[in-house]
């Protein structure tokens, strides 16, 4: 890994107008699934093309496109469309928005405003109440344009349903090339939408199993080095990579602590798996099961107070939750199938999971008491959920029917809204980051 | 019948689970193995089957190996002589089936004759159970493989256990045919010609 990676960011957020969010007519009831979306127009607001924004496609159209498509992403919006070009200096009328039946509307109009540097100001307006609910506006390097609208599409997501919005947020993978998994890994990042790839790894050894520390820019994975997997931290900003001294055995499934103080991993030793912590700053290491069979797969509540894991000390494997010290071990998944990699969401509601059944494997989620277990993917080999920052939509990797490599995917909480992140030219193990400051 | 009884052994310590029972279950059997009646020599069975072409190869390669102690230490001998580095497991067990013990005990005949060489033990998983699970259930295979080993004589510290889990299948079509080729172990020799650097 190298320091080239690192990528300089220029992002500077002035929020004005309201705080947080409102309990006004633009708010998006998701507490009983999508019972009505709201109705969005985003017009294209035109600015003509800007240098090294959206390779001259007119910078103000590209970037509304990209507020589109991360809001149309979450089954929360569907989008009101009206008739007419805007120039960046035109008024915005409601009353054409108002007829068209669209409840709300976000105006973003982008310029250059220093060197290299873009001002987007990202505007959302009550159409019925005609007034502004909330703006902000966003400097950003020109090249990171994307990321100017992916805070846009935060601010409205975050305005209209009161959960923090998931577009300004990275994706880890492992790139997977050649004609079987496994043969030539990489690790790779890149923005949720599988735009700005950034290659962090170019393996001549195995990578698997990566995840991010809170945030975006410290990370953990499974490096095999002469055939034997070894826990590596690395930092994205310093390009400096450890590997973590833990006991002898075979580690695997590392994941951050809510703080990022620590990491909890599996380790096997003499056919036996038990999951463990280490202290990062101690290098001190804990250990927290102690049974027969297979503990891995740990993951925190968000308040860091539990731990959900994987064992199969009853037979298949099945989801356990435990307090963080390891205390109070008890078993939630009782549904029909193996339960596994199971992932906390950061609104601490839900448990993902992978369920294999027949020879299949799904995506599925039920709450932390093993309660309301439903399945919300249906290919034949879909596995390794990972949550968006939200709580409000997944990442997994899916596996075609007849098909070697695999790719990834992104559902909502519905599992209707799925889609394939554009990622060349096939990918495994997601692992969604954190929100970027 | 003098021949026959290491390949009689072999297949009592099959069925030991440690060190400890190791000895009782070999002086019972052994006791069980002389109230036995004798069998008639095989020469005079004319009906009788055939010997299985696999061992006559494996006393050919162990009769050469025996007759020249020099044989250099190479990754190709050891796949000339153990026939295969790979052994298989059934789906979600780490238990070792009379064809890998077989395998492995050519294994561990030659890693006895070349008590300088190392060897990594590693245990793959198929695709259709969860990455961590199958991860967790690879090293159990390798953990077999080191064990049985162990019990045959090579020391623990000349092998190195090893998890790729489902992370490099051989075969990645769905199909249980395919799947069955990567629930398995190898035996990867370290730090000789041709094998992977120490």
């Amino acid at each position: 890994m190298r320091r080239a990676f690192v990528q300089a960011i220029l992002a500077l957020f002035l929020v004005e107008a309201h705080p947080a969010f409102a309990e006004g007519p633009l708010h998006v009831d998701i507490t009983q699934g999508v019972a009505s979306p709201l109705l969005l127009a985003i017009p294209d607001i035109s600015s003509g093309a800007i240098p090294e924004v959206a390779n001259g496609e007119d910078a103000g159209v590209a970037l509304a496109k990209v507020v589109r498509a991360d809001l149309g992403s979450t089954g929360f919006y569907r989008f009101v469309s009206v008739d007419g070009h805007y120039a960046a200096a035109d008024e915005v009328a409601f009353a054409p928005f108002a007829r068209a039946g669209a409840q709300a509307l976000v105006v973003g109009r982008v310029r250059l405003v220093g060197n290299n540097v873009l001002a987007y100001d990202c505007a959302l307006y009550d159409v019925f109440g005609a007034h502004l609910e909330t703006s902000q506006r966003i400097l950003v390097a020109a090249p990171q344009w994307r990321r100017a609208a992916h805070k846009c599409a935060d601010m409205v997501f975050a305005f209209t349903t009161g959960d923090p919005g998931h577009f300004d947020t990275r994706l880890l993978v492992v790139g997977q090339d050649g004609e079987r998994p496994g043969l030539h890994t990489r690790l790779l990042s890149m923005d949720y939408d599988g735009a700005n790839q950034t290659v962090l790894s170019q393996g001549q050894e195995l990578v698997a199993m990566p995840r991010y520390a809170p945030g975006s820019r410290k990370i953990v994975f499974l490096s095999f080095v002469m055939l034997v997997p070894q826990l590596v931290l690395a930092d994205l900003d310093s390009g400096q990579i450890t590997a973590l001294k833990i006991p002898p055995g075979v580690p695997s499934a590392p994941r951050f602590s809510p703080d990022g103080r620590s990491i909890i991993f599996s380790l096997a030793r003499d056919g036996v798996a038990d999951i463990l912590v280490i202290d990062l700053q101690t290098g001190g290491v804990r250990q927290l099961t102690n049974t027969a069979g297979s503990n891995t797969s740990p993951g925190y509540s968000p308040d860091g107070a539990f731990v959900v894991f994987e064992s199969d000390r009853s037979g298949d494997p099945q989801l356990y939750v435990m307090a963080s010290d390891g205390s109070g071990q008890k078993r939630i998944s009782f549904g029909a199938g193996a339960h596994a990699s199971p992932m906390w969401s950061p609104r601490g509601d839900l448990i993902a999971f992978t369920l294999v059944e027949n020879r299949r494997l799904r995506i599925g989620v039920m709450k932390p008491d093993g309660s309301k277990e439903r399945i919300l993917s249906d290919g034949e080999r879909d596995e390794d959920p990972s949550w968006a920052p939200s709580g409000r939509a997944l990442m997994f990797q899916r596996t075609a029917a007849g098909k070697a490599l695999p790719g990834v995917w992104m559902t909502d909480l519905s599992g209707k809204l799925e889609s394939r992140i554009n990622i060349d030219p096939s990918a495994s193990e997601p692992a969604w980051s954190g929100r970027r400051p | 019948m003098t021949q026959m009884t290491p390949s009689r052994h072999s297949g009592i310590l099959r069925h030991s689970r440690g060190p400890a029972l190791l000895a009782a279950v070999f002086l019972l059997m052994s006791c069980q193995r002389l109230a036995q009646p004798l069998q008639p020599p095989p020469q005079f069975a004319m009906q009788a089957p055939q010997p299985a072409p696999l061992s006559v190869q494996q006393d050919v390669a162990q009769n050469r190996a025996m007759r020249d102690p020099d044989t250099p230490a190479t990754v190709e001998d050891f796949e000339r002589y153990a026939r295969t580095t790979r052994i298989l497991f059934a789906r979600g067990s780490a238990e070792l089936s009379d064809a890998a013990r077989a395998t492995l005990d050519r294994q561990a005949e030659w890693l006895k004759r070349h008590s300088d060489v190392r060897a990594v033990l590693a245990g793959h998983a198929d695709l259709l159970g969860p990455r961590e699970h199958q991860f967790a259930l690879g090293e159990r295979r390798a953990a077999a493989m080191k064990f049985y080993f162990t019990v045959h004589g090579i020391s623990g510290e000349r092998l190195i256990v090893t998890s790729f889990g489902k992370e490099r299948p051989v075969n990645a079509s769905s199909d249980e045919v395919s799947q069955s080729q990567n629930r398995r172990g190898e035996t990867i020799l370290i730090g000789l010609p041709g094998a992977p650097r120490p």
